[in-house]
């Protein structure tokens, strides 16, 4: 029997609180809610669990994305039948988010907000007063600078954070509860991939199946040796 | 015991609506109609495959909850009510005395999750789909990975091994709507999306019985 703990990473815990604050915020309030940074970084973790918390709906940008694809995609995360125009559309998502007062988390915004579709965000959000959570990368609020309607909209700015120390032995606890993985070989990941929690994610996985192969219970930074850190980079030409 | 007469969903004759969705939705358009809602134009308009004890049930149980209001109750003539609070298109899930029906909850977690993490081992989409008012066991996670798996649903971007947990992955053009595949009781998988059961695991007591 596993009993599972819900992993209590940083970012999101973050995202939990902001979304939390949203959803319940005085009417006067402004609802939207944005979480910016590189990826990687265990932003769509946060957004799942955000996602669960709120029972939000979720729709992932693309880069192609015109204002109708935009919407149909939204509808039919709702299970609603699109009608013909742009405006009826937009009137369909925004009755069904107030109607069930529902957050919708957009991941990977950055696809949209530089185009035509990112009006969509706004018209969804002033038909609906709901909670609309904008996930996406570091340039986001920068380009959302220029959307001014959408902007002062915003009640929390969340910055997604690197991976802390913690973050990295709770995932390693957490993953891999068979191999004891030494703190000093944790940090030494974590300040080679620089937080990014899916190159951590990478090397555990590798120092995990290094330590099946061993026979290893426990790793720490002398065991680990002179073996590789994955860091993304390609390794250098030899002479 | 108390469910052995219960039907599988895939039996049920209304299509794949699912009972209550049909009935919320006949509410709906009575309201935006401008019409009282009852029980027996309910039953007429949305589920007249059923009993019209459950359409009466159901209704008893949003009344209960909140969603309906009586606006004339005399004797002798039929019980109207109104749509007191309109929650969407989706059916509230309520029992006859208004509480919440949750169960369900951990899979509709875990379908959604699955759109959003890109690809997971059964232990990671467990993790991801737990909150902390419906943990996700991972032996249920796992039973669910395989089932969409062999349904299509999802693929499988690294084969597991002894010791290596296999990786999923969803196929983003079988993603059918946002109500989860159900396993139902026959180790079957049905998608309510859809309609249709989607997977049926063989079992090895096949040709016995």
């Amino acid at each position: 029997m596993s009993v599972n703990t819900i992993v209590p990473l940083t970012n999101v815990a973050l995202l939990a609180q902001a979304v939390e604050s949203a959803a319940n915020r005085p009417p006067e309030l402004p609802g939207l809610v944005v979480m910016y940074g590189p990826s990687g970084y265990g932003k769509s973790l946060a957004a799942a669990y955000a996602a669960n918390l709120h029972r939000a709906y979720y729709v992932e940008c693309r880069e192609s994305w015109t204002k109708k694809a935009f919407l149909i995609a939204i509808l039919r995360e709702m299970g609603i039948i699109p009608m013909k125009t742009l405006s009826e559309m937009v009137d369909q998502v925004a009755e069904q988010l107030s109607r069930s007062g529902r957050p919708i988390i957009i991941d990977d915004v950055q696809y949209v907000i530089d185009k035509a579709a990112a009006n969509v965000l706004t018209d969804i959000y002033n038909a609906s007063q709901g909670t609309l959570i904008l996930i996406g990368e570091e340039r986001v609020p920068a380009s959302m600078a220029r959307l001014e309607r959408l902007h002062n909209r915003v009640l929390e700015w969340v910055p997604a954070q690197a991976a802390s120390l913690e973050d990295v032995i709770e995932l390693a606890r957490s993953s891999y509860p068979d191999v004891e993985m030494d703190e000093d070989l944790l940090e030494e990941v974590r300040t080679r991939v620089k937080g990014c929690l899916r190159r951590i994610a990478v090397n555990l996985y590798r120092i995990h199946s290094e330590a099946l192969n061993n026979n290893w219970e426990r790793v720490d930074l002398n065991t680990w040796g002179e073996r590789t850190i994955h860091t993304g980079q390609p390794p250098a030409r030899r002479a | 015991m108390a469910n052995v007469t219960r039907k599988p969903v895939h039996l049920e004759a209304q299509g794949p609506k699912g009972d209550r969705q049909s009935m919320w939705e006949a509410m709906r358009k009575l309201h935006k109609a401008g019409q009282p809602i009852t029980v027996r134009k309910v039953w007429e308009l949305g589920a007249e495959w059923g009993p019209r004890g459950r359409v009466r049930d159901y209704m008893t149980g949003l009344e209960a909850a909140g969603y309906l209001r009586v606006t004339r109750q005399e004797a002798g003539k039929t019980t109207e009510y109104e749509l007191a609070r309109d929650c969407g298109v989706d059916a509230p899930r309520v029992r006859k005395d208004g509480t919440e029906v949750t169960q369900g909850r951990g899979r509709e977690q875990m379908w959604r999750t699955v759109k959003i993490i890109g690809d997971f081992t059964s232990r990671e989409l467990a993790q991801a789909a737990s909150t902390p008012a419906h943990e996700v066991a991972e032996p249920t996670a796992k039973d669910y990975c395989l089932m969409l798996a062999g349904a299509g649903y999802l693929t499988i971007t690294r084969q597991g091994s002894p010791g290596v947990p296999t990786r999923y992955r969803l196929v983003p053009s079988r993603w059918t709507g946002p109500r989860a595949p159900m396993i139902q009781r026959l180790k079957q998988l049905y998608d309510p999306n859809t309609g249709e059961v989607v997977y049926r695991r063989h079992v090895a007591t096949e040709g016995g019985e």
